[in-house]
């Protein structure tokens, strides 16, 4: 029975973890911080296996779990960054019109309120339906449905803004950091 | 959808797909864990419940405080375990769960192994005390891609002891952490890596001693799937009083 669930587990580690760390990656915007993020919830996920193969949708428990692993993530680096702001000038931040040439996708999703970007994440790069979203993140569909919206509307400003109009909207996704 | 949803989807999957997520590293980072995980979760019957498992499966050792024991090992060679080998021949496939063990209160002085009293000229005189007893196994929280091999030493009396896993060199095998419920304060660990092998040693610092009680050394390693134990060593350097011992074993898998 052990050896069952070693291999079930396995198993889902190998169909899984790729996409539970780009769901980290685009969350977070840190690449770093995914495979972590990724590791973690992935450990959590072992320990409550039971939950998992007894979900009717266990590829969304996992994405639960991540979702919850990136949170708690992001607030721990926020509280850091904040206060190395305090003790800073906020200039580096924020650096006028003319830094980010091309902001690309993953910065431009870092400036959405987190619920707006987990739904926006979830339903656009994961084509994951509302309902599940709404499961995973522990919230109703009218909040998918509005978070989304709103959240699609931000992100859409900002890539234009930043020049990713229909024509620039190509350019290969550049690292910047 | 919307034409700007459309672009929205697209921009987002090439921003997700731009990531390659380094599998490698999450396997390790994820194992580690889970093995952290694991020895909390269980962290109170851990001890006395790896000492059983140890002597169920064989592999058992005993350090004999008598010098003039028949058949004295030439300096530095191995005593092996006697069960380890037949315990080891239907190797890997249907591991027959150990039966459990602990019906028998102490069995750690005794070789379950062994066969009936007086049908074989005895290796040791049945008054002598022991010095230690020791045993290797591979740890249940191992899998495909992680082991722990665990050595467990029971000390009957102070005693000082230098532990020493040789993990072999197999595909991918790397370091991935090492503990003991030894206090880290008395011991000194030292790592090295040679061609063919991780050595992992713990050793008493000079003037330290177990108190009698059980203790446990983990080496923990990452690796390439499909391997074994088989070609994994322990040795036991012990001394109590003035009498010293050596001993080798293997480690057997759960």
């Amino acid at each position: 029975m052990r050896a069952d669930r070693e291999g079930a587990y396995q198993a889902f580690f190998e169909q899984y973890h790729a996409d539970l760390a780009r769901l980290a990656y685009l969350i977070t915007g840190d690449a770093d911080a995914a495979a972590d993020i990724a590791a973690d919830a992935l450990v959590e996920i072992w320990r409550h296996w039971r939950r998992v193969t007894s979900a009717d949708n266990p590829l969304g428990y996992a994405r639960g779990v991540l979702a919850n692993t990136a949170r708690g993530w992001l607030r721990r680096e926020r509280r850091e960054r904040l206060g190395l702001l305090r003790s800073r000038l906020t200039t580096d931040e924020y650096r006028g019109p003319d830094v980010p040439a091309v902001l690309d996708v993953r910065a431009a999703l870092r400036q959405l309120p987190l619920r707006r970007r987990e739904c926006v994440v979830l339903r656009y790069a994961f084509d994951v339906p509302e309902k599940e979203v709404a499961a995973i993140l522990g919230i109703s569909v009218g909040a998918v449905k509005s978070h989304t919206s709103r959240g699609a509307d931000q992100l859409a400003t900002l890539l234009r803004k930043a020049g990713h109009t229909a024509d620039f909207g190509l350019l290969p996704v550049l690292e910047r950091r | 959808m919307s034409h700007s949803d459309d672009r929205l989807r697209f921009e987002l999957r090439q921003a997700a797909d731009a990531y390659e997520p380094d599998s490698a590293m999450i396997a390790r980072r994820a194992a580690t864990r889970r093995a952290a995980a694991a020895r909390r979760d269980r962290i109170r019957p851990a001890a006395v419940a790896l000492a059983v498992v140890a002597v169920a499966v064989g592999g058992v050792i005993t350090v004999r405080l008598d010098q003039d024991s028949p058949e004295p090992p030439p300096p530095g060679a191995a005593v092996r375990p006697p069960a380890a080998a037949p315990s080891r021949t239907p190797a890997g496939k249907a591991p027959k769960p150990s039966p459990p063990a602990a019906t028998s209160p102490d069995p750690v002085t005794e070789d379950p192994d062994r066969p009936p009293a007086g049908s074989k000229a005895p290796k040791k005189p049945p008054a002598t005390p022991s010095l230690v007893t020791v045993s290797g196994i591979v740890d249940q929280a191992s899998v495909a891609t992680w082991t722990q091999n665990t050595v467990t030493i029971k000390a009957d009396k102070p005693t000082w002891v230098s532990v020493t896993v040789r993990v072999e060199r197999t595909r991918d095998a790397a370091r991935a952490g090492w503990f003991t419920t030894v206090p880290n304060s008395d011991l000194t660990f030292t790592a090295k890596d040679t061609a063919d092998a991780l050595l992992y040693t713990y050793t008493l610092k000079e003037g330290a001693r177990l108190r009698p009680g059980t203790y446990v050394f983990a080496a923990q390693f990452s690796h390439g799937a499909g391997r074994g134990p088989s070609g994994d060593t322990f040795t036991v350097d012990a001394r109590s009083g003035n009498a010293d011992a050596t001993s080798r074993g293997d480690f057997i898998g759960t």
